[in-house]
């Protein structure tokens, strides 16, 4: 998909109500967002001697090319003379084409193989990898999914699939992304591996993911659904790697998904959430098995009963 | 030795709902940040907001590794939502697109307070109605 930058550089004594007037003209296109940028520095952080610092005030905003362009372009233009009218806001708007593509494969640069257990190594597809003794390894391409393996939490899922999944298992992953846990889990010997996500673009990825670490297609299914809406089978160990606030819902129907005894592993929660988590899982009769904490994130493993 | 820092990447997004399109995409991509952890880390951090737009300051080391903070909501998307108006533009000169109490304005000013350049209330709430006059938002 083609974007369109549209950068509108500004010079106003007052700078905050200059981003709050211009990032409004932005919000009322019902864009989601804008990007700020000021060429003042934070002193308190050690800069390094190629560091990129904008050279003017500015906000931008990205306008989808649709056919809804040439009337946004008018809107935010017409709204920067009448500021500069009313409020003395100086303004000039530059406009540049953008590609999808463009920053995905910035991006990719920067991600190379990385060992994230004792033996499991998550590398990107595009990446060369020589696998030493029978390290497992993940090839990924995140795409636009959630699920590089680099992300504490993606690594703690992982360390906790090694250590419960019995071989043989039934495996099931809510909220997939890029399918790395649905991976993981039928390298480590899971011989059905189900995944469900709600976003469309996930289980695309996912697919063509499993697909290229040459997972049996009769091994494995991905459903586009909400977190288990459409399950109606039983699984030994199911994975959640969410946020809390999705997680706690989640816990009111997972049993139902659940083997007598299955595990449930789950990730994304913050470590300032874990008491309403453990205490949720202790009313719904879990039994708590193991809590891994990396940085600010914190996994946990519990058994039905 | 500490990390040295890359760039400073300033964001106004919806809390609870980043994900890689714009501008989180192309904002953190040319910087070679992982987009994706980005917005796993900041929607946790910011559920209990969702949808609230949200200004977040994003540091990147040159090893590509990042933090951020999170701030108090823009002050015109704080009156917009107290005037309960979806949108803010036109000519204020000419049109009145909405109006707030005074009661409403010092919740806003106490709320971005810890952001605001101001020592005490009342010029915190100076500088919100500052916002609302240029937006044709009255203080009644």
């Amino acid at each position: 998909m083609k974007w369109i930058e549209a950068k509108v550089i500004f010079d106003f004594k007052d700078k905050q109500l200059a981003v709050d007037l211009i990032s409004n003209l932005f919000y009322d296109l019902d864009l989601k967002g804008v990007v700020i940028e000021t060429p003042e520095i934070d002193s308190f952080e050690d800069w390094g001697s190629d560091a990129i610092i904008p050279e003017k005030h500015a906000v931008i905003g990205y306008l989808p090319c649709d056919d809804t362009l040439d009337k946004r372009r008018k809107f935010v233009e017409e709204n920067l003379s009448r500021l500069e009218k009313t409020n003395g806001i100086k303004s000039k708007i530059v406009y540049s084409d953008m590609n999808e593509e463009d920053w995905a494969q910035t991006w990719k640069t920067y991600f190379r193989p990385e060992k994230i257990t004792a033996n499991i190594v998550v590398k990107p597809t595009w990446r060369e990898y020589i696998r030493e003794h029978d390290e497992i390894v993940l090839e990924i391409d995140p795409g636009m999914a959630f699920g590089t393996g680099t992300h504490p939490t993606t690594r703690m899922c992982i360390t906790m699939i090694e250590k419960y999944l019995k071989r043989n298992g039934a495996f099931l992953d809510i909220g997939t992304g890029s399918g790395i846990l649905m991976i993981a889990a039928a390298k480590l010997g899971a011989i059905k591996v189900w995944g469900t996500d709600n976003d469309n673009i996930a289980v695309d990825t996912a697919y063509k993911n499993l697909i290229q670490n040459r997972i049996s297609e009769s091994s494995f299914k991905i459903l586009a659904a909400d977190l288990v809406d459409q399950i109606a089978e039983q699984f030994d160990l199911v994975a959640a790697n969410l946020t809390t606030k999705t997680i706690l819902i989640l816990l009111d129907n997972v049993k139902r998904v659940l083997n007598q005894d299955g595990i449930f592993v789950c990730s994304g929660i913050l470590e300032t959430d874990k008491d309403e988590v453990l205490k949720k899982m202790q009313d719904l009769g879990f039994e708590r098995v193991e809590i891994l904490t990396k940085e600010e994130w914190i996994s946990i493993a519990c058994r039905s009963k | 030795m500490a990390k040295k820092v890359m760039a400073q990447i300033k964001l106004q997004v919806a809390a609870g709902k980043a994900n890689p399109s714009p501008p989180i995409g192309p904002a953190l991509g040319q910087h070679g940040v992982n987009i994706m952890d980005f917005c796993k880390a900041f929607n946790s951090r910011t559920a209990n907001d969702e949808g609230i737009i949200t200004p977040v300051v994003i540091t990147v080391y040159q090893d590509r590794s990042f933090t951020f903070i999170t701030k108090t909501p823009p002050a015109s998307v704080l009156l917009k939502k107290a005037a309960k108006i979806a949108k803010g533009a036109g000519d204020p000169k000419r049109e009145k697109i909405g109006e707030v109490t005074r009661q409403q304005l010092e919740e806003i000013a106490k709320q971005k307070m810890i952001d605001l350049n101001a020592n005490d209330l009342d010029a915190a709430c100076n500088i919100i109605a500052g916002t609302a006059r240029s937006m044709g938002i009255e203080v009644v």
